[in-house]
């Protein structure tokens, strides 16, 4: 059980409108250690700035919304990282419907990752809009897996998150990075 | 760029600080069930006032039963809503819970909202017949009966697609 949750249930022992204070309370915690995490996976959700803040707006009332049912099974950050990943594939899948686009799977992405490492682009400004064209062209599975890994977070902890076993997070880990190396690995800044 | 400063990269990008208010959130969580609601609300409205005016007891009780429909409509939707902490369950999983309610709500939708429809909507048009029952309006039935079962129809086959992306997500 992890301790913000602790408080939280104390918070609902001493106040009788206590889950609504324990609610908030979570949300603050959660807001407050991981919101530039979140604003980082929105942006790989949506490219366009005001859509973007809206997303990041939608995120952080699912974020309390959901927390009315923490029940402290999985970290704070598990938690914060699978609503915001769902509320992100959401808002794609949304987005794909009215615009007629479609993601692309990490083996497709792999095979089209030659045609555009020609461009020498130093700056790195153009280096995150690379990254970035790279993480919206996928699939929101496999985006979330991208944005996990971006955050330079574990296996064992990709695999919570996502759900996916660790054989399958090991899998899509080494694609991932072989992808990268494909598309960024030209250009060696060290 | 290695592997390292790609992820230095993403990580260093410039990301609002965001954080709610959760009294506004409250607000908006009240305005959306209130939005999402207008439609039973209005339908509810209206036949409760046809309910007091009309001039015939079966169109009266018929407005009734339909008010009674729209306010079940209501209860059916929230109890089939999906719950919010449903966000926090993996990715699989939470998308497969969501296609399993958007499935059995269309499979339903004849049931919990077409057929509480249905003995309000024949008693308020047979009230309309009244006195001479033999002009019982068999047109407006027919009219209204063909997009029913359109929708059932439509209904059926979009839940067999979402249940074959269900079988697909059982299978991966």
């Amino acid at each position: 059980m992890t301790t913000s949750y602790k408080r939280a249930n104390q918070a609902d022992e001493m106040n009788t409108p206590g889950k609504k204070t324990a609610q908030d309370q979570l949300y603050r915690e959660a807001a407050a250690t991981f919101g530039r995490h979140v604003a980082r996976f929105a942006a790989g959700y949506e490219r366009d700035p005001t859509r973007r803040q809206e997303l990041l707006q939608e995120v952080h009332l699912a974020l309390w919304r959901s927390f009315a049912g923490f029940d402290g099974q999985c970290s704070l950050r598990t938690w914060v990282y699978r609503v915001a990943h769902n509320v992100g594939a959401t808002h794609v899948q949304r987005s794909m419907r009215s615009v007629e686009r479609h993601g692309v799977e990490l083996e497709e992405a792999e095979l089209h990752a030659d045609e555009t490492a020609d461009m020498q682009l130093t700056d790195r400004r153009l280096d995150l809009q690379r990254v970035m064209a790279l993480v919206h062209a996928l699939r929101p599975l496999d985006r979330q897996l991208m944005l996990l890994y971006l955050e330079d977070l574990d296996a064992a902890s990709i695999g919570e998150i996502t759900g996916l076993s660790a054989r399958n997070v090991a899998t899509k880990v080494h694609r991932i990075k072989s992808l990268l190396a494909n598309r960024f690995g030209e250009r060696s800044t060290s | 760029m290695n592997d390292d400063d790609i992820k230095s990269l993403w990580q260093s990008q410039p990301a609002s600080d965001y954080a709610g208010e959760t009294g506004r959130f409250q607000r908006q969580v009240k305005l959306r069930d209130l939005q999402e609601n207008i439609a039973a609300l209005l339908a509810a409205l209206f036949f409760a006032v046809y309910a007091w005016l009309a001039p015939e007891p079966f169109m009266r009780i018929g407005s009734g039963l339909i008010v009674l429909a729209s306010f079940n409509i209501l209860y059916q939707l929230r109890r089939h809503a999906m719950p919010p902490e449903s966000l926090a369950l993996p990715a699989v999983a939470c998308l497969r819970m969501e296609l399993v309610r958007q499935r059995d709500l269309l499979r339903g939708l004849w049931l919990w909202c077409m057929l509480p429809c249905t003995p309000g909507i024949a008693l308020l048009l047979w009230g309309m017949a009244q006195p001479d029952p033999s002009q019982f309006p068999w047109q407006m039935v027919a009219l209204m009966a063909v997009p029913f079962i359109v929708v059932i129809v439509m209904n059926h086959l979009t839940a067999r697609k979402l249940q074959a992306r269900i079988a697909q997500l059982d299978q991966a």
